[in-house]
C-alpha cells in the first residue's frame, strides 16, 4: 500500500476555531473525510488559528466544492509535504 | 496556536520563548496522532483541545475567574479534587511533560532530579506555559523528595498548599490523610471564601465519581481482543482529563466508549488480530510526553493500559458517597485515594496485584516497566515488579528515560527487540 505520508497534505487554515469546527461539522455531513489537526508552522510561517483541517489529496476537490458551495468561512488551503512522519521521533 | 497572544501577554508570560514550543508541538502532534488510521471519529474532541491546548482552557479559566471562581493546580493524584471543586473552585493537573520546560527547571533544581518536577518548576519559573500562571494557588504533596523541595522553591513565587501524604497504610494512616483533607478544605474554604458544606460535597464527589466511571467504559473496552482505541489516544484523552471541565471530561468519554463499544460489536480494530498487547506500568506520562506510546505502537505492538497516575490509577475506585456529615465524606475521600498504589508508600505490594490483575483483564501479552530517570522509587520498585511478573511467566521490560529525543533511537532497539520476542 502507498505510503500516504510522504505526500502532499492539505491544511485548510481559519481565524479562530470556531469557524474551524463548523467547517469540520460541514465536511463530516457531506462524508468528505477531513480531521481536526494542529496548524503546522510551514503552513502560515506566522501567528495563526492554532486548529486547522487536514485533507487528503483524494479528498481536497470535493471538500472545496463544499466549502465553496456552502460559502464556508476559512482564510486559506495550504499544501505541505512531509509533514506526518510516524517515527521521525522528534517529541516536545 | 496564536490569536491566544493578548491572553499570553497580559498573563504575563514569556511569549517569545513559548512560542519556540508552539512551533514544534503541531509537528509532534501530527507524527503521533495524524499518521495513525481509522481513529474513532469521538477523538475530534481531543484533537481540537490539544489543537488550541494553550489556547481554549486557558480562555475558559480566565473567564470563570472572572466571575470570582479559583484555580487550583495541582501535581498529585492524591490531591482530593472533590474538596476544591466543592468550594465552587476549579482543578488543573499541572505536571510538565515537555523537555522545553526543563532547562528553565535546572537554572533551580540540580540536574539529577527527575524531568516532570524539573519541568513543572520551569514551566512556572519561565513563565512558558499559561496554565502555569492561570493558577491562583498550587497544592504539593509529599510524595517524593524531588517534589517536596521543588515545593519548596515553587512556593516563593505562588501561593502553595502542601498536604502531607502518609508513608504507609495503616489505619491510622488512612485517618492522617482523613485530618489532611479536612485541613486542606479549610484552606480552601478561606482561599474561595466559599464554605464547603455536605451538600456540596457529596455533589462533587458524584461529579467526580461519574468522570471516573466514564474513564473506566474507555479503559473496559481495551480489554477487548478487538481492540477499538490505540494506547496513543486513550493517553491523549486521560492527559487532557487532568485539565478539562470534569463533567464535559465525563460526556466526551461516555461518548466515546459509546462508539468503541459499538466498534468491538461491529469487530472493527485499529490493530490486526495477533498484534502483541502491552501493559506499560510506571512513573505518570503528563502532556505532552507521548514518546513511549508512539514507540512502541509504530514497533509493531498496542498499548491496551497504562498502570500509572495518567492511567488507572487517576479514576479506578470510587469515592463512597454515603457520607452525610463532613466526617463521614472527609473518610470516604481518605479510603479511597488511599488505595492507589504509588511507589512513594511503603510496602507497595497492592501495585504488584494491580499489575498482575491488569494483566489479565487487559489480556495482556508482555510489560514495559518505565521510570523516568532520577525516580529512585519508580526504579527501584522495578525489581520487586519484574520479579512478581516472571514468576507468572510474563514477560518485562524495564526501561529509564527522560524527555529528550536523545534516547529515542535506544528505545526503538529495545523495544523492537522485546516485541520480536513475544512474536516468537
Amino acid at each position: 500500500m502507498e505510503n500516504k505520508n510522504t505526500h502532499i497534505r492539505y491544511y485548510v487554515l481559519f481565524d479562530n476555531h470556531t469557524q474551524g469546527m463548523k467547517l469540520h461539522e460541514l465536511l463530516d455531513n457531506h462524508e468528505i473525510p477531513n480531521r481536526i489537526a494542529p496548524t503546522p508552522r510551514a503552513a502560515d510561517g506566522k501567528a495563526a488559528c492554532g486548529m486547522a483541517l487536514l485533507i487528503h489529496p483524494d479528498d481536497i476537490d470535493a471538500a472545496k466544492a463544499c466549502m465553496e458551495e456552502n460559502h464556508a468561512e476559512y482564510v486559506n488551503i495550504v499544501p505541505l509535504e512531509n509533514q506526518l512522519q510516524k517515527k521521525r521521533d522528534r517529541y516536545c | 496556536m496564536a490569536d491566544y497572544e493578548k491572553m499570553w501577554k497580559d498573563l504575563g508570560m514569556d511569549v517569545e520563548n513559548h512560542d519556540t514550543l508552539c512551533q514544534v508541538l503541531p509537528n509532534a502532534v501530527g507524527d503521533v496522532f495524524m499518521t495513525q488510521e481509522n481513529r474513532p471519529k469521538a477523538m475530534d474532541f481531543w484533537d481540537m483541545v490539544i489543537a488550541e491546548v494553550h489556547g481554549i482552557r486557558p480562555a475558559e479559566l480566565i473567564e470563570e475567574q472572572k466571575k470570582g471562581r479559583k484555580v487550583f493546580g495541582t501535581f498529585c493524584v492524591y490531591v482530593p479534587d472533590e474538596v476544591i471543586i466543592a468550594a465552587n473552585g476549579i482543578v488543573t493537573g499541572l505536571c510538565g511533560g515537555s523537555q522545553f520546560w526543563v532547562p528553565d527547571g535546572e537554572k533551580v533544581l540540580p540536574k539529577n532530579v527527575c524531568p516532570l518536577v524539573k519541568a513543572s518548576v520551569g514551566a512556572r519559573l519561565g513563565r512558558t506555559c499559561p496554565f502555569f500562571r492561570i493558577a491562583d494557588m498550587y497544592v504539593g504533596e509529599t510524595t517524593c523528595d524531588g517534589k517536596k523541595k521543588a515545593y519548596e522553591i515553587l512556593g516563593k513565587d505562588i501561593p502553595m498548599h502542601i498536604m502531607d501524604v502518609p508513608q504507609m497504610k495503616r489505619e491510622k494512616d488512612i485517618i492522617k490523610w482523613k485530618e489532611e483533607i479536612a485541613d486542606f478544605a479549610k484552606v480552601v474554604e478561606e482561599f474561595t471564601g466559599n464554605k464547603v458544606t455536605p451538600e456540596k460535597l457529596a455533589e462533587a464527589i458524584k461529579l467526580c465519581n461519574e468522570k471516573r466511571k466514564a474513564l473506566q467504559r474507555v479503559y473496559d473496552c481495551r480489554k477487548s481482543k478487538c481492540l477499538p482505541i490505540s494506547g496513543r489516544d486513550a493517553l491523549l484523552m486521560t492527559q487532557i482529563a487532568f485539565f478539562d471541565d470534569p463533567a464535559r471530561c465525563a460526556q466526551m468519554c461516555n461518548r466515546l466508549a459509546d462508539e468503541l463499544e459499538q466498534r468491538i460489536k461491529d469487530g472493527v480494530s485499529v490493530v490486526p488480530e495477533g498484534t502483541k498487547r502491552i501493559l506499560i506500568t510506571g512513573t505518570p506520562l503528563a502532556v505532552p510526553n507521548w514518546k513511549l506510546h508512539n514507540i512502541i505502537e509504530t514497533s509493531g505492538a498496542c498499548v491496551v493500559c497504562e498502570e500509572m497516575c495518567t492511567g488507572t490509577r487517576y479514576f479506578e475506585n470510587l469515592v463512597d458517597e454515603s457520607g452525610e456529615t463532613l466526617d463521614e465524606q472527609f473518610m470516604n475521600l481518605s479510603q479511597r485515594y488511599m488505595k492507589t498504589n504509588c511507589a512513594c508508600f511503603t510496602p507497595n505490594e497492592g501495585r504488584i496485584d494491580d499489575i498482575l490483575r491488569m494483566v489479565d483483564e487487559y489480556q495482556v501479552d508482555g510489560v514495559i516497566d518505565c521510570s523516568l530517570m532520577f525516580c529512585c522509587l519508580y526504579d527501584t520498585e522495578k525489581l520487586a515488579v519484574s520479579e512478581a511478573l516472571r514468576a507468572k511467566n510474563i514477560p518485562v521490560l524495564s526501561l529509564e528515560t527522560d524527555y529528550t529525543d536523545k534516547d529515542a533511537e535506544q528505545l526503538r532497539t529495545r523495544i523492537g527487540a522485546f516485541v520480536e520476542m513475544l512474536n516468537q
